[in-house]
């Protein structure tokens, strides 16, 4: 399963009906290709901007943003992430798979 | 006791209560975890979907630095990230072609030797002594896809009917309900990109719990505790329902039993909080 869809992938053939998927998955990589970790704030911002530009739907835009109050009011948001000391190293291996 | 750790990205990040209930768990029965010195992503379903060599890479690089401080064990508490450094590890152990591309990739020798454990497997090991009795939980044990599968890489506990949480519950007086959906998928990592899946799967996971007579839900996993817990608003609005579910993971209740309050555990950060039970 993941052989075709890593073919898909190389290929840029997306079903209709994953490509928000394949969106999320793209813009959590690039995160962990900027960072060596996921920036959660990073890819929500990613794969909102990515998908409108994809698929224009303003409601979907902006569903998940209802949840940020809820999840600052109980420590989960993390407004100081942190990236890896060696961000040069990730962005090395990203390139030698050919990421 | 100690025991290398590699937290991931979602310990480390929404889900932090996870890991401040996994460490003061751990603390209270004497395991000193020590964290992987500068552990990168494990790359996840995104990495595996897309991208074959950075799937194993990845993970790789990990092993290797586990490997480097010596370490003969890893405990990764997130089922994907242990799953993907299982998977890694297993690959480069059984190929010497693939071993040394990826270790030059990677820029460490890696030679997958490092023993992935979950948060399971280290509270098989522990002498759990209980000193508060957790007499009004009945809860429904969920173990989702990746704790028990793909069985030939995690090679844990039966794939299909496993038993490892009720059973260390159970050597803590907490009882436990048989029930249909304990190796069900809760939609995984696709919380963001495809509510309306994970939406539907919650309701029926939530749905059997409670029709199997359980008053909460037990997780081993912080996706899985995404979609049940902080999702189950959304679920109650989709389907016109009031599930009032908690969701604890498996180290809140033994924290609970070794007498650590809720908010020690990080419980009172969760969603859907019932106080009775703490």
């Amino acid at each position: 399963m993941d052989a075709l869809r890593q073919i898909a992938a190389e290929r840029n053939i997306h079903a209709g009906a994953e490509a928000r998927t394949y969106i999320f998955y793209q813009a959590f990589l690039t995160s962990v290709r900027r960072h060596g970790r996921l920036n959660e704030l990073e890819l929500t911002g990613l794969f909102k901007a990515r998908s409108a530009l994809a698929d224009v739907d303003i409601p979907f835009m902006f569903k998940d943003a209802a949840l940020a109050p809820a999840l600052y009011q109980r420590k989960k948001l993390h407004l100081g992430f942190k990236s890896v000391r060696d961000r040069d190293v990730v962005r090395r291996i990203f390139a030698k798979c050919g990421a | 006791m100690t025991i290398a750790y590699y937290p991931g990205c979602a310990l480390h990040g929404s889900s932090n209560d996870y890991e401040q209930s996994v460490r003061a768990c751990l603390k209270v029965l004497g395991v000193e975890l020590k964290e992987l010195d500068d552990w990168i992503c494990c790359g996840a379903t995104a990495a595996h979907s897309i991208n074959a060599k950075l799937a194993i890479a990845l993970p790789a690089r990990n092993l290797a630095i586990a490997e480097r401080s010596g370490s003969q064990e890893l405990l990764a508490p997130c089922p994907m990230c242990s799953m993907e450094l299982m998977k890694a590890a297993q690959q480069i152990r059984s190929d010497d072609r693939l071993q040394a591309e990826i270790s030059s990739i990677v820029e460490l020798e890696v030679t997958g030797s490092t023993r992935i454990l979950n948060l399971i497997q280290v509270f098989e090991r522990l002498d759990l002594k209980p000193s508060k009795p957790l007499s009004g939980i009945i809860a429904a044990c969920y173990y989702g896809c990746l704790l028990t599968r793909p069985a030939e890489i995690v090679r844990f506990d039966d794939p299909e009917a496993p038993m490892s949480m009720e059973t260390i519950l159970g050597r803590l007086g907490v009882k436990t309900v048989d029930w249909n959906y304990r190796t069900e998928c809760c939609g995984g990592g696709k919380t963001m990109c495809d509510e309306e899946t994970v939406l539907e799967l919650s309701h029926k996971i939530l749905s059997n719990a409670r029709a199997h007579g359980a008053n909460c839900l037990v997780v081993a996993c912080p996706m899985c505790h995404v979609n049940l817990d902080m999702k189950q608003g959304a679920v109650n609005h989709r389907f016109q329902v009031r599930h009032d579910m908690p969701v604890y993971y498996l180290s809140d209740l033994i924290g609970l039993a070794l007498g650590l309050t809720p908010q020690e555990l990080g419980i009172d950060r969760h969603f859907v909080v019932r106080p009775e039970h703490g």
